[in-house]
């Protein structure tokens, strides 16, 4: 399917032209493009999110305080199911919540149970399972960037789009986002950017596409990040600190199975590294808990890993937003 | 012959009056037979942060043998790293620890003020050397409790599973805030499974003390050391602190020293 001529070629130009020339010679080498032993163009990016209201009480410890389920579906089932066909590595876990003092994620234990076992059997509170001591536990950031958990393959002619929906406060809606992806040139090594910029719907969603693949050089792209930032860095940014918690963004690539299935994931809840412009000493701060497992949890197909959450004691209620993030394999090309 | 790596943590915290130089002597770990110890980093926290300027000047050795710089530098100078933002810390090296081995911890909470009560976990994250599955262990303490009491956190949760032995690469203590510029931690004490102490952070006159380096809010200054860079003691030897307080009034400091001793199973 990759070998077939796009319908689209690119311009005039003697470096095109021998792009054009190399698009068709390729098929070999595209192939080979592996990362840790699996084919880049039969591994996507998978991640499922749930979202779960803590609901805590004003009276004290003596009022009983009801569990929840993180669920996904539409029957009770859990969050984070693997659905496909293929073994899914479960890299990474993120926590979150909107609109609520700083403390909250500490006062809520989680219990996570896999297939084969009791992961955690007491409610832990959130904290404890952060693992990197260098993220910024706060999601009122302002630019983001994710490394993709395996790169994706985009192929020559074709159109990545995405979708955006409204935030849930009205401050960011006037702003103007660009979205960026990241990556090289699988021929030559070229590295490839490509920007779109969007804006916020005042309802429903807007889509944006990246078309320079489409319309430019002929050439097949190896995207390793997508970042998300205001495109005007010079605004004040003090009403605007849960930035990149209210930026919900599905990504739609053309080929390969849905990387996730809605719209419901803060881009935080993606992003590896996030920056802030102007300080982060103005407005909430918005923890984000990150967990990432040593090695990946392996989910066949079928299987789930279920998660619980308790709100301690507390005089909050927030939604905690719990996403799962990691790789879907296709087949190994080389043990 | 196997080699492991005990994580420790060793941290002390004095007082300086203004104009005066004080010395801190951290012995390492007293392993009985280590092979070596491996430095992980350094840092020099103070108790009540100076932002603008730097009361503090340091020189740093090896007791029994010369400061390697004989003049003092200010704090900053030594600073070579990142400044943690949790109270995370990831061990130099896998600990490897066998089935029937557990771990035993203690934390004391530090918080005032209000919130002054909140639940307390602690998490050790690694894999089954068997399967190369991740495992957590762990054990929290549900209970809202008040400033300065002490949850002592022993359950089987904390131990290696029956079936295989386990590589811990980290350890996590929950944490309250989320709010970067807030200095109050949780005085930890981690014991492994020969009873012997890692990790203390030791509570000092009710004042924060932290799991190694959560040490926030600036300027705390950490100095990455590393095998990478030569920092590889003998585990008899004693680093050696000295610092000079050139400040209009007396500061509290909190020294925290981390790394991994090597022996031989």
């Amino acid at each position: 399917m990759r070998n077939r001529v796009p319908p689209r070629l690119a311009g005039g130009t003697k470096k095109s032209q021998r792009l054009h020339r190399g698009l068709l010679e390729r098929a070999k080498q595209v192939q080979s493009v592996t990362r840790e032993g699996y084919d880049v163009s039969k591994s996507f990016p998978w991640y499922r999110t749930g979202i779960t209201q803590g609901t805590g009480v004003t009276a004290n410890r003596a009022t009983p305080i009801v569990s929840s389920q993180v669920v996904g579906g539409a029957f009770g089932e859990s969050a984070f199911k693997n659905d496909t066909d293929d073994d899914i590595e479960v890299r990474r876990f993120t926590f979150l919540t909107f609109g609520v003092n700083d403390d909250f994620l500490a006062r809520v234990g989680v219990k996570i149970e896999s297939e084969k076992e009791d992961i955690i059997k007491k409610w832990l509170p959130i904290t404890s399972l952060h693992t990197d001591p260098h993220h910024y536990l706060v999601g009122s950031q302002h630019q983001g960037i994710w490394v993709l958990p395996t790169p994706y393959f985009l192929q020559a002619g074709h159109t990545f789009t995405g979708r955006i929906i409204a935030p849930p406060s009205a401050t960011p809606r006037t702003k103007e986002l660009t979205i960026t992806l990241r990556g090289y040139n699988p021929i030559d090594f070229d590295p490839i950017i490509m920007a779109t910029t969007t804006t916020f719907p005042a309802a429903g969603y807007n889509t944006f596409s990246f078309t320079e693949n489409r319309d430019g050089p002929l050439r097949d792209m190896i995207i390793e990040e997508i970042s998300v930032g205001l495109s005007d860095v010079s605004d004040d940014f003090a009403g605007l600190a849960f930035f990149l918690n209210q930026v919900f963004i599905l990504f739609e690539p053309p080929e390969g199975p849905k990387w996730s299935q809605d719209i419901r994931t803060p881009f935080c809840s993606l992003s590896t590294q996030m920056s802030v412009y102007g300080g982060i000493t103005n407005g909430f701060y918005q923890p984000i808990v990150v967990h990432e497992p040593t090695n990946p949890i392996i989910l066949s197909p079928g299987q789930s890993i279920k998660m619980s959450v308790l709100p301690f004691e507390t005089e909050q209620s927030a939604q905690i937003i719990v996403t799962a993030l990691g790789t879907q394999r296709g087949k190994r090309t080389k043990s | 012959m196997i080699r492991n790596y005990l994580p420790f943590v060793r941290q002390q915290y004095f007082e300086i009056p203004t104009g005066t130089r004080d010395y801190a002597r951290i012995p390492i770990f007293s392993t009985g037979g280590g092979a070596k110890v491996i430095l992980d980093d350094f840092s020099v926290w103070q108790a009540v942060p100076s932002i603008t300027d730097s009361p503090l000047l340091m020189r740093i050795g090896v007791m029994g043998y010369k400061y390697f710089t004989e003049d003092f530098q200010a704090v900053q100078a030594y600073s070579n790293g990142h400044r943690p933002l949790c109270s995370r810390w990831n061990f130099p090296k896998p600990y490897r620890m066998y089935p029937g081995q557990k771990l035993r911890t203690q934390i004391t909470r530090m918080q005032v003020g209000s919130p002054i009560d909140y639940p307390i976990g602690i998490m050790f994250n690694g894999i089954r050397e068997k399967d190369q599955r991740p495992i957590i262990l762990y054990d929290t303490d549900e209970e809202a409790k008040a400033s300065q009491a002490v949850s002592a956190l022993n359950d089987m949760t904390l131990a290696t599973p029956h079936d295989s032995s386990i590589l811990l690469y980290g350890v996590t203590v929950s944490q309250w805030s989320g709010d970067v510029l807030n200095r109050t931690g949780v005085g930890v004490q981690i014991w492994g499974p020969d009873d012997r102490q890692w990790i203390e952070t030791a509570v000092y006159d009710g004042a924060p003390a932290q799991i190694g380096l959560r040490v926030i809010g600036p300027p705390t200054n950490v100095m990455q050391l590393g095998e990478q860079n030569g920092w590889v003691l003998d585990p008899k030897q004693t680093f050696t602190v000295e610092i000079i307080n050139t400040n209009a009034g007396t500061e509290g400091v909190y020294l925290t020293l981390r790394g991994v001793v090597e022996v031989e199973e």
